[in-house]
């Protein structure tokens, strides 16, 4: 078993070199690099010297794009930005420096990409531990109440519930919400993670801030994975149940709820425990699609955008990070299954 | 001949599907609904259904396909300009003269990609009367004999009404338009001012589409990659299971978006792109699939008497896995239409201009005085993958039952 967790451990290593090549490659081959962004720039700077001298010469004089830079500047700024016309050797420069944890530095911000990462993961981590909490605190009382009312009222009431929150994306009920509730209602902030003047507030009013903030967005991140929780721990429950160990329980004078909450429901919480490994990835989860509803600065954002301004350094490092845990999370999954349920045997 | 006959199995199948009602009429509700949308250029047009000019009946909607033949033109029926009718115009301007001529609008008399043009002439007649208003208020107010100070002032209280009211009016007539069944926007129109039904409709024709195309290719990929990996096992499942590992984590909105900046926005790259990083699911199953249907006693039959590989893959393996690929269907159906919406939604979907339900929504999130935008496209959304769950619930119970034992 040991044995095979060291492979799974290693086999990471070529995994992780895919998944963070195939970006990179694709990110060198779009135009629209750090050199060109500062070729721009200069122009830019150049017209505007060209059209306070004097109308006439600066059209005569336009730039050509590509003499903007000086061979002398660009090798300079190839040089910074770790850019040469070897893609595979600078893929391994990357990998290099990725091994001692030096994500380069941010194009736009100019920070350290692992300092950005981590000032943002707080947001995440925020979002990420409660909405795990309301999940296994809802689901499972709810998935147990259905599985044991099966077909009733209580059990196709909810049912309706649950196929509502399978229909209706995060997102989309984002768009709601902050249309309604937030926008022609007022109920709530239109967006944001806290006020503008959250640190003027007292601690009771912080509070108060950060919840009505927190509202709009957790529906969005719980309404998916509500629905898939309340239906596995429902569905799970239910095979148990009729299993013949409970049967036999049940012929053997046990009583209903006893069988039910000794035998049934602990047997059931197995494929449960196979979700927890994943939740390491909250450390640098969020979605950008429900963060730029709510206009929230969090880690989806910070990928999305820096695509957007094609900040590799930054995109390359937020990629690195949630690659890992996610590989991470996956052998931790297995290992929790490993713990909870004796029978299983990897190897 | 033989006809081809469904096994009975199969039969069993769909008499349970048959008995699930709810998803049953969820897959009727559904089917018509895209047939329907398939025709919506009857329902939902600018042009007109039948024309009445001069004795003579004219189906301007059947000159709506592309390349068959010309469409009419203004003085084909007595205007004065020569490019295509405006129909609605026309209705109007016949109906006002009580001619003998007449037109058949279809249901909504607009197309998705068309924006309702403002009646400006009518807006301004409308100010002009509240101008004529505020004139004659006015000279009445001097004729009253009181003093200055309060004469100004109501002065003043008489002409912000009236730019209040023209403000009214013209924040009333521009778009955004709210739903009104008076101008037969019967969901109102969005910002640039087309119709928001059309476009919802017309964007479900096209959603569903391309997930079908999509499922189609995926399917395909899925199943030969699957079914080789799981027949052939060692190294070619080895490999694969490496590919798909790197490529099911590559986060594959990164790779659209920064392809999107290489090549033009289309329907074929997006589908192409989403292929790519979508087929990975149903190799997966149907590589369990063929594992499993292998290690059974009666492949080992089918060799032991002389079968050949492709003879027991296509005669045995996929016939046998094929329960397996309908229920995932209406599952794949509903990832590709929310893929594809939040795609547009983020502007990294199809070609600008398409109608689509992401775009619409990106502009409900803009437009917050409008919620009528936002609420018709969700509306819409979760009706639709509501109907598709519904089904989707139904199949796999009929295809895969599982008989639980519920105690008293």
């Amino acid at each position: 078993m040991t044995a095979y967790f060291i492979r799974r451990l290693l086999l990471m290593i070529p995994t992780f070199i895919g998944i963070t090549f195939v970006v990179f490659f694709t990110m060198r081959a779009a135009p629209g690099g750090p050199i060109e962004q500062a070729r721009q720039a200069k122009m830019a700077q150049m017209q505007q010297q060209g059209g306070a001298g004097g109308g006439a010469s600066a059209t005569a004089g336009q730039p050509d794009g590509e003499e903007a830079l000086t061979p002398g500047e660009e090798a300079r700024l190839m040089k910074e930005y770790g850019i040469s016309d070897n893609i595979l050797a600078d893929y391994g420069r990357w990998i290099a420096n990725v091994v001692r944890l030096d994500f380069g530095e941010s194009n736009i911000y100019g920070i350290d990409v692992l300092k950005l990462i981590i000032s943002k993961m707080p947001i995440s981590i925020f979002f990420g531990l409660i909405s795990m909490f309301v999940i296994y605190a809802v689901c499972i009382p709810l998935g147990l109440m259905k599985a044991i009312k099966h077909r009733g009222f209580f059990d196709n009431a909810s049912s309706l519930l649950v196929y509502f929150g399978y229909a209706i994306p995060g997102y989309a009920l984002g768009a709601l919400l902050v249309v309604f509730v937030a926008s022609n209602w007022q109920l709530l902030p239109l967006g944001g993670f806290v006020s503008e003047n959250f640190a003027s507030l007292s601690f009771g009013a912080r509070v108060v801030d950060l919840i009505k903030h927190a509202i709009l967005p957790m529906c969005c991140y719980l309404i998916g994975s509500f629905a898939f929780m309340t239906m596995l721990m429902k569905n799970q429950l239910m095979e148990q149940m009729s299993a013949d160990y409970v049967r036999t329980a049940l012929a053997k004078g046990v009583s209903y709820k006893r069988a039910i909450f000794r035998h049934a429901l602990d047997n059931s919480l197995i494929p449960i425990a196979t979700t927890f490994g994943n939740q390491i990835s909250l450390l640098v989860g969020g979605s950008f699609l429900i963060e730029s509803i709510f206009n929230i600065d969090g880690i989806g954002m910070l990928g999305f955008t820096s695509i957007l301004s094609k900040d590799y350094t930054v995109v390359m490092g937020v990629l690195a990070i949630s690659a890992t845990l996610q590989l991470l999370g996956n052998i931790l999954s297995d290992l929790c299954v490993a713990a909870v349920d004796p029978r299983v045997k990897f190897g | 001949m033989k006809r081809p006959q469904f096994s009975p199995i199969t039969k069993m199948r769909f008499a349970r599907f048959k008995s699930i009602k709810r998803g049953y009429y969820s897959f009727w509700v559904l089917l018509v609904l895209t047939l329907l949308s398939f025709v919506g250029e009857v329902f939902i047009n600018n042009k007109a259904l039948i024309v009445k000019y001069e004795g003579k009946v004219y189906f301007p909607i059947l000159r709506s396909i592309p390349g068959i033949s010309k469409q009419y033109k203004g003085k084909d029926f007595g205007e004065d300009y020569t490019y295509e009718t405006k129909y609605r115009e026309l209705q109007g301007k016949w109906k006002a003269a009580d001619s003998e001529n007449w037109i058949l609008m279809p249901l909504i008399p607009y197309s998705a990609g068309e924006s309702d043009p403002i009646d400006m002439k009518a807006l301004r007649v409308q100010e002009a009367q509240l101008a004529n208003q505020l004139t004659q208020d006015l000279a009445k107010l001097s004729r009253d004999p009181s003093d200055a100070v309060i004469l100004a002032e109501k002065t003043n209280v008489l002409q912000s009404t009236k730019e209040k009211e023209v403000s009214r009016l013209f924040k009333e007539a521009f778009h955004p338009l709210p739903p009104n069944s008076s101008t037969k926007h019967y969901l109102g129109t969005d910002k640039i001012g087309r119709d928001i039904l059309a476009r919802l409709v017309f964007g479900y024709r096209i959603a569903i589409v391309f997930s079908l195309v999509l499922m189609l290719f995926s399917y395909g990929i899925g199943v030969t990659v699957g079914c080789a990996m799981g027949y052939y096992g060692k190294w070619v499942d080895l490999l694969v299971q490496r590919i798909i590992e790197i490529l099911s984590r590559v986060p594959f909105i990164y790779v659209i978006m920064i392809l999107i900046t290489i090549y033009e926005r289309s329907f074929g790259l997006l589908l192409g792109l989403m292929v790519l990083f979508g087929w990975m699911g149903i190799t997966w199953q149907m590589r369990t699939a063929t594992y499993r249907e292998k290690a059974r006693d009666y492949i080992m039959a089918a060799r032991s008497l002389g079968a050949s590989n492709a003879r027991i893959i296509f005669v045995h393996i996929i016939p046998s896995t094929i329960s397996l690929l309908v229920t995932f269907i209406p599952f794949s159906i509903s990832g590709a239409i929310i893929g594809l919406t939040s795609l547009d939604f983020l502007g990294f979907g199809l070609p600008p201009g398409t109608p689509s339900w992401g775009e619409l929504m990106k502009m409900g999130t803009e437009n917050m005085d409008s919620p009528w935008i936002v609420s018709s496209v969700v509306g819409a959304m979760v009706l639709v993958l509501f109907l598709v769950n519904l089904v989707g619930e139904a199949v796999r119970e009929a295809f895969d039952p599982k008989k639980f034992t519920t105690f008293e």
